[in-house]
Formats: C-alpha cells, structure tokens, sequence
C-alpha cells in the first residue's frame, strides 16, 4: 500500500502573540518587531528586556526614538517627542577640561523660524 | 493503489521573499520593506532579496549601530548615524542638507529667553573635521 501523505497549503502563524513576523523557508518565524497595542511598533532582539533598542514608534504618546533608547548599553539615542515638542539627543559627549577660547566662527542654526548664532569655542 | 494525499486549503501562503516581513496585499502575503537580516539586524530594503539592497533604516543591534536615512548613499548619502559603544551621534556631514544660507533649521524646539550659570560643560561637536565646543548653560 503506498505512503499516506498529508501536506497542509497554508502556513503557520508566527510562535510569539503581538511579535511581527517574517518568513523563514516556508514558515513564519518571530521578528524582533512588537505591536502590543496594535497602533505601536518597537524592537526587540531576543524579546528579552535587554533586547529592547533600536527603535520605539508610539503615536500615542507622540513619542519616535532611534538607538539605544531604553538605555540597554550605553544609552546613545535620538527621542523625538512631540508632546514637548522636545527633540533629545543622548549620549552626546560634554567636557569640563580644557582652555575653551573663541575660534571667531559661530554655528548659525534657525529654530522656529528664527536665526541664531552659537560661539563655537576650540 | 495510489498515494492518499490529503490537503488543507485553509491557512495562508507565505510571502515570496525569505527574510522578509510579510504584510497583507489584497488577501495574499507580499514582501514588505523590511528585511530580518540576522538574528540581531533588520532593515528596509528597496528591493527585496537583493543582498545589500538595505537603505532607510538599519537596526545593527550586534554593533550597537543605528542608521536613518539614504544609508546606502542611494542618492546623497544623508543620514543619522547613531554608534551606541562609542556614544556618537554622527550626521553625514559630507552631505548634510543645508539652505542657501548655510543654516541648520530646526522645528519644534523650544527656546528660552533667559538661563542659568555657565554649567561649567562644553558640548563637543565636530564641523567639516574641525573640533569646537559650545558652552553650556544651567537650566
């Protein structure tokens, strides 16, 4: 009697709830995407606590970050909040050492529409 | 006597691209832009299973590195570059967008019309190669 073989053409969910998926061969395997609200997506590698960086989309809370922004490793990362409206760049190196003089160049920067100048110092 | 095969018709095919995140396209899985490289790297791609095709976005959670925009130098190559162990917050200056002014312009941010004492902290920045420090102000 020949072999009984039973084939399905429709493939599986990924393992993991609220976790995006991603085809591997033919099935789907958990991204390192979330959506726990459905509205949301953020990163986490290995859906482990210390996998959440790389990046956090909340409409909810006006808040985009890019980078370390859970502050897993050293904390280097961009947070647009636009509750704020605030832009926050951490991880930025500040010094207190040094003779700091004027270089006579200044940065010309516009905020709001509004032209500045910062004394940049060498 | 013949093979008995037994079929399931329900359930859903996968998308046609592996690595890729599938997304739904009128009742069928395609291939979106996003691409799960590694286990600890995504990115979007403009042209899905084409190896090296990563532009827009990069996740390099192995590096510690986090890119944004032409990162493939498509076009002009601008883009955020964020290195977590080093603690650098880069952008492409090569081909950083400035106006005709040659001014950075910023939205959103909030200024104030008065501040405290010098914080006794300088800001590093880094402009064409040459290093400058801004003197930082208390709250």
């Amino acid at each position: 009697m020949a072999a009984i073989s039973i084939t399905s053409q429709g493939a599986n969910l990924n393992p993991t709830s609220d976790i995006l998926p991603y085809r591997k061969g033919n099935q789907f395997l958990d991204s390192p995407l979330q959506s726990e609200s459905g509205s949301d997506i953020r990163s986490n590698f290995g859906n482990v606590p210390s996998g959440l960086k790389g990046i956090n989309l909340d409409p909810s809370t006006k808040q985009y970050s890019l980078g370390d922004w859970n502050n897993v490793d050293n904390g280097t990362a961009i947070i647009i909040n636009d509750n704020g409206p605030q832009i926050n760049i951490n991880g930025l190196i500040t010094t207190t050492t040094g003779l700091h003089t004027p270089s006579g160049t200044y940065l010309n920067l516009i905020i709001n529409g509004v032209s500045y100048h910062l004394n940049l110092l060498t | 006597m013949a093979a008995i095969v037994i079929s399931s018709p329900g359930g859903a095919q996968t998308n046609p691209t592996d690595s890729v995140l599938p997304f739904n396209n009128g009742g069928v899985f395609g291939d979106s832009m996003l691409v799960q490289y590694s286990p600890t790297k995504m990115y979007t791609t403009y042209s899905a299973g084409t190896p090296g095709a990563e532009n827009g976005l990069i996740i390099d959670n192995g590096n510690g590195e986090y890119q944004f925009g032409d990162t493939d130098a498509q076009y002009t190559g601008n883009r955020l570059i964020i290195n977590s162990p080093d603690g650098e917050l880069a952008i492409n200056s090569s081909i950083i967008i400035l106006n005709a002014d040659n001014q950075i312009s910023l939205n959103g941010l909030l200024t104030s019309v008065s501040a405290g004492d010098n914080a006794g902290l300088h800001l590093k920045l880094t402009i064409n190669g040459t290093k400058y420090k801004i003197q930082l102000l208390d709250d």
